[in-house]
Order: C-alpha cells, then structure tokens, then sequence
C-alpha cells in the first residue's frame, strides 16, 4: 500500500469525524442475549434448589422450570426478530455492519445455549 | 476387554451394573474421540502439506461445517446419552433397598447397618451380592469421598450433608474401596475392604463376630 | 528534489523526534528503574518474573513426578509432599499463568493498537509490583516450611483453622488474594484501554482481533475474579475471627466455598485461554501468508465463550451431592462450550487452508499445540459427561486433561509466542540449532508424561495421594510419566537456553522478520518506550498493515503527535466504536508512588498473616491515604481547551472530556465490585436454602430505625455529591455540598458501626450473623471510602485541578457515591429482609 497523501488523508479524515456521533450503547447488545441466557440459568436453578427444599409438588415444580425457561427464550428471539429487522447503522459505516452481523449472531447463539443447557430441565427426574 | 485394564480399582474392570454403564460409556465416547482426532489431525496435515487444497471450500464453509455442525452433530446425540445414563443410575425404583451408613472421618470409614441392629463396621464394608443397596454418605470432620471403582462411581462425604449413592454388585468377592478427596496427611491410606457375600448369606455374614474388620494395612 | 539531501533531512527529523520523546518517555537509569511505568518495561518484568515461576513452579512438579516413580517412595515425607503438590498448582496457576498473559497483553497491546502506552501507567506498575510482592510471600512460605499444603484450591473444612491450624492456609489465602487485586487492576486498564485508547480510525471492526481477545477476557477477569477474592476475605476471617460461613456446624456450608471458588476457576481456565488463542490467531496467519479468515465469526465464538464459561463452575463439583436435574444444565453447558473453541480452532485450520503455510520454529510449535490441545479438549468433552465423572473426578485422568489443555493452549502457543516476538523485544531472531531437538524433547516428554496418566486414572489412581499400592499396572504408568517429566524438563531448559542464546548470538534483524502486518512492527526495533515516534491513521484491519512503508513515516513524525510538547506524555483516546479521535491524552510519568503503596499493601497484608491486625488496619489507611496522593497531581492545574495533535487535527485533554479514561476505569472498576457484592448475596441466600442447621437458635433481628437512618445518609450524600457536581459547572462554590455528604457518610457509617455491633444472632455463632455483619460491612467500607473520595477532592479543588470543564474528579466521587448508595439500599434491603426469609424455612417439610 502507498503511504498515505495529503489529500487521500484529509479525505480519509473527514470519514473519520462524520463518525463521530455514533453511539457507544450498541456494544451492550453484544452482552443482551447471553445475560438474559444467564439470567434464566441462575433462575433456574434456584427454582429447583427451593422448589425441592420446600416440597413443591412436580408440577408445580415442573411448571416454573417450564415457564424460567419459556420466557427467556421468547425474549431472546424477540430481541433478534427486532434487531434483524433493523439495517445497521449508516452512519457508522462498515462498523456497523460489523455489528449488526455480530450482534445477530451472538443472539442466535444465545438462543440455542438456553434451548441446549436448559431444556433437558424438562424431560429429567426433579430432586435427586 | 484388555487385559491391560484389571485391576483392583480399575473402573474398565467393573463388577456392577453402574460401574459397566459407566465403562460402556467410556469405550463409546473413546472410540468418538479418536475419530475426531485422527479427522482434525488429517484436516491440519493436509492444509499444511498439502498447501491449496482447502482453498476451494470458502472459508465460511470451514467454519460452519467444522465449527457448528460437528459439534452439533456429534454433542447433542452425546449429551443425551448421558443424561439418559444418569438417570438409570439415580436411587429410585419401586422396592426399597437395603441402606448402610458410611461415615468418613480422618482418616478411617465406619459403616452402620441399620436395618441389623447396631452393628458396625471398621475398614470393611459388607455387601449383598446383586440387589441394589443405598449407601448413606457423610463425614464428622472434613470432606472426603466414598467410592469403590469397580462397582459405581463416587459420591463426596460432605460434613453437615447426607449423600445418597446407589450401588451394586454382580457377585460375590472382595473389592477395594478408597477415599477419593484429599482430606488431608492420612489421604493416601484412608482405604476400605469390599466383601460382597452371596445374598442369602448376608445377614449372619455381618453377624460373624470377625465381621467387624480393621482398617487394611 | 535530490533524494540523498530529502532522505538525511527525513532521517535528521526522524532523529531529533526521536531524542526528543526518548528525553520525555524513557525511564531512568539505576534506582529511577523502580519508579518504572511505561508498558513495554512493565510488559517485559511481568512475563520474566512469571518465568521464573514457571521454572519453580515446574521444578515442584518434578519432584512430585520423583516421589511418585515408584510406589511407597520415601523421597518426600506426607507433609512435604501435600506442601509441594499445592504449590505446584497455585504456582502455575496464579504466579504464571495469569501473569504472563497479563505480560503479554501489557506489551503488546498497546503497541498492535497504535498507540504508545496503557491507559493508566501507574496502575500497570502496581500491579505488577503487587504480583512480585505476593508471589514473594508464597515462594519464601516454601522455604520457610510453611507452604500451603490443602490443594490448591483449598477446599473447607480442610482448609479451616480446624484443619489447618498453621499459617499454611492463611499464607495461600492473602497471597493469592493479593496477586488477584492486582490481575483486577490490570484487567481494568486492559479494558479502558482496549476501548479509548486506539489509533485514530481504528474502528472495532479493524482492530486487530488480539485487540479483541484482550478486551473479552478483561472483562470476564473483572466477573470471575471478586467471587475468589470474596471467598478468600470470607475464609480468612474465618480463621482469623472464628465466623463460621463454611462451618456446617453453626449454620455454614463447607461447599459454599467450593461454588465462590469454581465461580472464579472455571472462568479463570478460559481467561488463560483466550489471549493465547489470540496470539495464535495473529501468528497462524502470518506464517500462512494470508490475513486471518473468519475475524467476524471468532468476535462471535469469544463473546460466547466469555459467556458460557461462567455457566459450567458446577462441573468441577458433580461429586458432591447436587441432584441430577439441576446437574444437567452444567453438563450440557460444558458440552456446548467446546463449539467457540471449534469455531476457532476451524477459522485456523480454514486460515491454513487458504493460504501457503510455511515452515518456522513458531510454526512447530504451534503445529505441537494442536496435537496436545485437541486431545485435552476431547477429554474435557469426556469429563463433561455426569456419569463418566462420577468414575473420573479427582483421579489422574483429570490431571492429564487439564495438564493436555493448558500444556497445549498455553505452553506450546508461550513458546511460539517468544519465538515470534522476541525479535522485536531484542533485535535477533534465533539459530534454530537448539531449538527443534528443544521443542521435540518438549513434546515427546510431555506426551509420555501425561498422556499415560489418562490410563492411570482410568485404572483408579487417584490425585494428590503421596504414594499408591504396588498395583503392577500403576507402576510402570507412573514410572514411565516420570521418566518423560525429565525429558520434557531437560527440553524445556533447551529451550530456555535457546533463547537467551538468541539473546546474544541470534542473527540481527532491523525490521520485519517475519513478514507480518500488524502495528508492533512499524516501530524500530527494539521499541523505544514511546512506541510510536507518531501515531498512525488507520484505514484498513489493521493486520493488513504496510509495515514497512508505515514505520519509516510514522518515524518522520506524519502522524498523529509527531511532537513534544510541555514535555507530556501524550496520546490520543478514540471513540469506542468508530475509532474517531476524541481526546488527547497525558498520562503520568514515572513515579515511585506505585512502588510505594505496594509496599504499604504488603505491610497490611504481612500484617494479617502474622496475626498484627491493628497494625493492619493502620497500614491499609495509610495505603488508602497513599491513593488519595495519586490523585493529587494527576490531569491539569488549567483549562486548555483543543490543542493541536497534528494533521490539521485539534483535541481537547483528556480531563476536559466527558468520556475520559479515569470515568471509564471507574465504571469497569465498580463493575467487578458489583460481582464481588454479588457473590456475597448470592453466598447469604445459598446459605440460607442449603447450609445446615438453619434456622439459628435465636431469631434474627436488626434496628429498622438505624438501617433506614443509614439509606437516607447514604441517599444524602449522593445528593451532597450530585450537588457538589452541578455547583462547579454552574460556576459555585461545592465544598457546602461537599461537607453535606461527608456529614451524611459520617452520619451512616456511624450508623452501620453501631448496626454491625448488634447483629443477632452473634457473628461467631451463626453464619446468619455473620453474612448479615458482612453484608453491613460492605456497605461501610464503600462509605468510608466515599469519605476518601470527598477528602480528595476537597484537596483537588484547592490546587486548582477543578473547573466547569474539568470535572472528572467530582464525576468519580459522584459515581462512587451513586454505587454506595442503591447498593447499600440493596444490601440493607436483603439484611432486613433476612428474617422473614429465615421464617420460610419453617414451611420445609
């Protein structure tokens, strides 16, 4: 690549500042999906823990896992369809981009370690 | 099974039905990982021996192929084997088994019959050849854990806690059981024997006066 | 234009720019060497210093491989034994591990991001002087046959004074402890940095993908790092006052400790992880000649990973009595973690692919790396596995996993990457006579080292024992494993040996060696302490960068800050995601106030080992005090206003910017307190559902009036501080508000004193009274450092340090205020709470 020229550079720069209002905030999407997935792992878990120590029955037991479980994941796939409906931002360029793509995918992500970690919750033995 | 894989405490030389599921386990998910090795070693060889072979599948291709749908493939049948596996292993079934009491301390086991009386044992743990038997776990001082390879898996000796393990034995004969959390100087002698007795016999078995046993040598 | 007379002009330029800053960056010769804090020396003494660990470190675990060669040895007795075995492992682990990735990243992080140092030098050099200090005391506890001796990670009741009545334990829990402050520090500034302090117009999406793995494992070290330092505050109290939190006796739970401890382990294998992973991946494409494939994907695979990783602590504890169901979710979630590392590892092996891979010591080595790290994923794909564990916990097979992981991921890829760099550290790259018999012996003795310990373990051998029973198998396993630990050692000092020889007699190298194309090569090697004679604007991923064209001009001073000015250390801070430059920053030169206050830290510390706790809590106020100092000459005396930083471009300092580094280092900072506060709740309510004997004797009760004066005191002073904050942007006078809050801080931790001496039942008699006293005390110590707070500022405004435009020293304290109080709500809210919890229990059947 050539070294940089005056006019390329200037150019270059004022890409550079037309950039400048672009909100930070987006990187806390990056940590959305998978703290709602840690979230529903934490609850989870104590439900179980408590539900078990204080005798709830099966079901009801059965039915608050089912429902720690359920609303997470209907979260997490509602903040993806939203996202995915959105372009990326314009103003931030091929960064944007970048994020708006990583952003989906690590809610995907998201989405199938709660259906993968947590569903078995459903199907397994309650208390022992 | 190889000859190479008896031994006293060996958990590829299994005498129940815990310690066989376990060991079956262990042969499958072996011979998997042998298959994924020699697989990624050959991708690995091939990219740098071989340099342009790979090139015609896109890189997105490598990634989605090797990164997601192997894991995907090979993890989920994997997991569900497992959990299925622990459950068939959990306490519980319609009759009642017979439970003995394990008690861990620094650094020697005691076990109570309960169903007996108050016998107890030193060292020794008395068994019925196969009928399922709950071992009630816990320790007067620091954690331990009880565990007899040969015939199920361990489950710790947490003071304040009571743990539940199912075991069982095949038939009768003499195992070997052991501590398996360091509790400290005496960890690496803090042993028990493991005398299976045809189930019959058990219950004058435990009666014997020589029965009570010493912690082994 | 006659080239010869433009080029010695461009080289005179090039050389007064350089004399210039070198006057200005470089630290000064004999003792000034001690007042050190730029990166790149720093950098270097961290990952020396974690060598030299590595070297005791790895010499203990030969002498384990010695005693357990054959059966009944009496090499070592028991003892010794348990003394060697624990330190081994809390040697690898904190005083080399973590140190040497927090090593690498120092040096090269800044340098591959363009700019010329971290974001707050004199932190990085606390840190690094508090990992000396207390990887000292654990090393001198070997010597003086007092090494911890409970495993390293110390489980309870062993680990109790019960147990354990010598210093052992309390040696292992201050000094790592210690150590930990110091990596929570570094991981603060890792942070800060990684996203401010940038070259212009580097965007996320063009930093580096070092960059990256840098910035995720900062940020799960500040998460994972507080439950360990809160379990280690919780246990040594325990030992030192008799509160019973892991006693199951008065109402404490031993595995309370084992979920705080695996809450910081588990993370903690992927936070040593990470940054080699990310030195791999900026390696592997330069030795395949193509830029890296899949940048996008791995950001993705890292993010998750950080995630999961703290999602799986329970795999370590499956043995100890936690019912199945709850089991699962661990089990798969340590199942599913392996897909990240399979995304990266594919992205390596898709790099390779398309690319002409060539051959290279570095190469080798990281060919050594995945053998060795495939076959210990696999197996920890095995341990996964409920049923498999239950017959593979705590055995030999799970010492060869975990010695196969971080042998492969950390060892193999360390070699690799002092190949790799070490010719920009000294200017010579290697002969390579020495190293390839190095690196086999290397591999071949640590594969037959560890490789048999998988068939050991499968046979039943258990760990930590100091000898087994002549099990003819065992034997001969253990004895082989032995004889290849010599090898592997003998191949390790090899390699050692090639690389100081590299030192001396290694073939000079002027720029480049490798033919790479990220940052830390366009500067002269060895790098000058400024890094960079001016900063690069960016427009390209910046591992596509034209590193030879680049550093001769950014030499000649083209870029940013191609000048001195008021003899400041300056560099520029960015947009966090646009890289557009923001601000201009002047960071403080050498000093010897980190040295300094180390030192103070480790009086305190040395002062609660030996059991002198006023004298503690004397020197942890004069180590408050000498924070305070820090303070005080930071930033600018005046107003600046923009000030030109080259190429048409002007900049306001960084202290009359809203966005400024320190804000940030506070925001990340009192994140990872709010996982330490976490933890602690977290540790109260699990207490509470799972520990014996609950409910205590006596019911619990607390002053409702105090608690309720304490939250107004605590809502008060952020008023005071809100208030403080507005009057100097309004043009006001502050200190009345400033003296509001410190009344109303006063006022509360009076308050909570008072609450703290009441709690019931007694702190000694039940872990109810003593998580609810921790709880208080947690909220005390944050006021009372709001106090130090206020002090400091009341100072700041009488130097001038304060104006409407420079307000960061308020934000802080207005910030740490605002922290103070919704979590003292918080935490007063559960300690009021608590006895209606505890009268649930009641409802157990």
């Amino acid at each position: 690549m050539a070294p940089d020229h005056s006019e390329a550079d200037s150019e270059r720069e004022m890409r550079n500042r037309s950039a400048v209002g672009a909100p930070a905030g987006q990187l806390w999407l990056l940590a959305l999906g998978f703290c709602v997935w840690g979230a529903a792992l934490v609850i989870v878990y104590v439900l179980h823990s408590a539900g078990c120590a204080f005798g709830w029955s099966t079901d009801a037991l059965r039915l608050s896992l089912g429902l720690a479980i359920l609303i997470p994941l209907a979260l997490i796939g509602w903040l993806w369809r939203n996202y995915a409906k959105t372009a990326p931002d314009p103003a931030l360029g091929p960064t944007g981009s970048f994020l708006h793509w990583v952003i989906l995918w690590t809610l995907a992500a998201a989405f199938v370690t709660v259906v993968f970690t947590l569903g078995p919750a459903f199907l397994l033995t309650t208390c022992i | 099974m190889l000859v190479g894989c008896t031994g006293p405490q060996s958990t590829l030389d299994p005498a129940g039905p815990a310690a066989a599921s376990i060991a079956t386990m262990w042969w499958t998910m072996l011979a998997g990982a042998v298959v994924l090795f020699v697989l990624i070693m050959a991708l690995l060889i091939l990219a740098i021996w071989r340099p342009g072979w790979g090139a015609q599948m896109s890189p997105a291709r490598w990634i989605v192929l090797g990164g997601l749908c192997l894991p995907a493939f090979v993890l989920t049948p994997l997991v569900a084997y497992a959990l299925i596996t622990g459950e068939r292993l959990l306490p519980r079934g319609a009759a009642e088994p017979l439970r003995i009491e394990a008690e861990a301390r620094q650094w020697k086991w005691i076990f109570r019959y309960p169903g007996y009386g108050g016998i107890k044992t030193e060292g020794v743990l008395h068994l019925p050849a196969g009928v399922p038997v709950d071992v009630v776990v816990s320790s007067v001082d620091v954690i331990h854990a009880f565990w007899i390879p040969r015939l199920a898996g361990m489950i710790d000796a947490v003071p304040g806690h009571a743990n539940l393990l199912r075991i069982q034995a095949d038939g009768p004969g003499r195992y070997q059981g052991i501590c398996n959390q360091f509790c400290g100087l005496g960890h690496s002698e803090m042993r028990f024997d493991v005398i299976v007795h045809p189930a019959a016999e058990f219950p004058t078995a435990i009666a014997q006066p020589d029965a009570a046993g010493k912690t082994p040598q | 234009m006659n080239p010869p007379i433009e080029e010695s002009r461009n080289r005179s330029s090039a050389l007064t720019l350089h004399r210039q800053l070198e006057k200005i960056w470089a630290t000064g010769p004999g003792w000034q060497r001690l007042a050190a804090v730029n990166h790149s020396v720093l950098g270097v003494r961290f990952m020396a210093t974690a060598l030299l660990f590595f070297a005791i470190a790895g010499v203990l675990g030969m002498l384990t491989r010695v005693q357990l060669a054959t059966p009944k040895a009496t090499f070592m007795d028991t003892e010794t034994y348990n003394q060697v075995f624990t330190m081994h492992g809390s040697m690898m682990l904190f005083l080399f591990a973590i140190p040497m990735l927090e090593g690498i990243a120092v040096y090269l992080t800044p340098k591959m991001l363009g700019a010329r140092d971290f974001a707050f030098p004199r932190l990085t050099a606390y840190g690094y002087w508090c990992y000396l200090f207390g990887g000292t005391i654990l090393a001198a506890s070997l010597v003086a046959g007092v090494a911890p001796d409970g495993g390293w990670f110390m489980y309870t009741p062993l680990s109790s004074n019960v147990y354990t009545p010598g210093i052992n334990a309390d040696v292992w829990l201050l000094g790592v402890t210690f150590v930990e402050i110091s990596a929570l520090s570094l991981a603060v500034e890792m942070i800060v940095s990684v996203l401010k302090m940038r070259a212009p117009g580097m965007s996320l999406d063009r930093m580096p993908i070092f960059g990256w793995y840098i910035l995720v494992t900062a940020l799960m070290m500040l998460v994972a790092f507080p439950p360990l330092i809160l379990g280690s505050i919780l246990l040594e109290t325990e030992r030192a006052f008799g509160l019973p939190f892991f006693d199951p006796t008065r109402g404490g739970d031993a595995l309370l400790w084992q979920h705080l401890f695996w809450l910081f382990g588990h993370p903690d294998v992927y936070i040593i992880l990470l940054p080699m992973a990310g030195v791999l991946s900026t390696m592997i494409p330069v030795f395949a000649g193509t830029t890296l494939v899949g940048y996008r994907a791995i950001v993705v695979a890292i993010i998750g990973l950080a995630f999961v990783s703290f999602g799986i602590w329970v795999h370590h504890m499956f043995t100890v009595g936690i019912p199945h169901l709850a089991l699962s979710f661990f089990s798969a979630g340590s199942a599913i973690v392996a897909v990240p590392t399979a995304v990266q590892l594919f992205a390596w092996l898709a790099t390779l692919a398309h690319g002409r891979p060539r051959w290279s010591v570095p190469m080798l080595y990281i060919f050594g790396f995945f053998v060795t790290f495939v076959i210990g994923g696999l197996t920890g794909v095995m341990l996964a596995i409920v049923p498999f564990d239950w017959q593979a916990h705590n055995t030999y097979f799970v010492v060869a996993h975990f010695h196969y992981v971080t042998g492969g991921v950390v060892a193999f890829p360390l070699f690799a990457a002092l190949y790799y760099w070490l010719p920009l550290l000294t200017g010579r790259t290697a002969v390579y006579r020495l190293s390839i018999p190095a690196f086999w012996l290397i591999f071949i003795g640590f594969s037959l080292t560890f490789f048999l310990m998988h068939l050991v373990g499968l046979l039943g051998m258990p760990r930590r024992v100091n000898t087994y029973p002549p099990i003819e198998s065992w034997t001969w396993l253990n004895l082989l494993s032995s004889v290849g630990g010599f090898i592997m050692t003998i191949g390790f000092a090899l390699a050692v040996i090639d690389l100081i020889a590299q030192l001396r007699f290694g073939r000079r190298v002027r720029r480049d060696p490798w033919k790479a194309a990220t940052l830390e090569w366009a500067m002269p090697i060895p790098p000058p302490p400024y890094a960079f004679a001016s900063l690069a604007n960016i427009y390209t991923r910046a591992d596509r960068i034209a590193v030879r064209e680049l550093a001769p001009s950014l030499a000649r001073g083209e870029g940013y800050l191609g000048f001195t000015r008021n003899g400041w250390q300056e560099t520029l801070g960015v947009q966090m995601t646009s890289g557009a430059p923001e601000q201009l920053i002047v960071l403080p030169r050498a000093t010897y106030l980190p040295l300094i206050t180390a030192l103070s830290t480790a009086a305190a510390v040395l002062a609660i080992l030996f059991k002198f706790y006023w004298l503690s809590l004397v020197m942890a106020l004069v180590t408050a005090g000498l924070f305070v100092l820090w303070g005080q000459n930071a930033g600018h005396a005046r107003d600046y206003g923009p000030l030109p930083v080259g190429r048409g471009l002007s900049l306001p300092p960084h202290t009359e910017v809203p966005s400024a580094p320190p804000w940030w280092g506070m925001i990340f900072a009192l994140v990872a307190d709010g996982a330490l506060l976490t933890s602690l709740a977290f540790g109260v309510l699990y207490l509470w559902i799972s520990a014996p004997n609950w409910p205590p004797a006596v019911r619990s009760e607390t002053n409702l009036s105090l608690a309720l004066a304490t939250v107004a005191g605590l809502f008060i002073a952020a008023a005071g501080a809100h208030g403080s904050l507005r009057s100097v942007a309004g043009n006001r006078e502050p200190r009345v508000w400033i003296g509001v809050a410190a009344v109303a801080l006063f006022a509360a931790i009076a308050a909570l004193v008072v609450l703290i001496a009441n709690v019931i039942p007694h702190p000694r008699e039940h872990a109810l009274g003593a998580t609810t006293a921790a709880l208080l005390a947690y909220v005390a110590l944050h006021a009372g450092i709001g106090l130090l707070f206020l002090l400091s500022n009341v100072m700041r405004l009488a130097g001038g340090f304060v104006s409407p435009r420079r307000l960061i020293d308020l934000r802080l304290t207005q910030l740490w205020i605002d922290y103070t109080t919704v979590t003292g709500a918080l935490a007063i809210g559960l300690v009021l709470a608590l006895p209606a919890l505890v009268g649930m229990l009641g409802m157990r059947p």
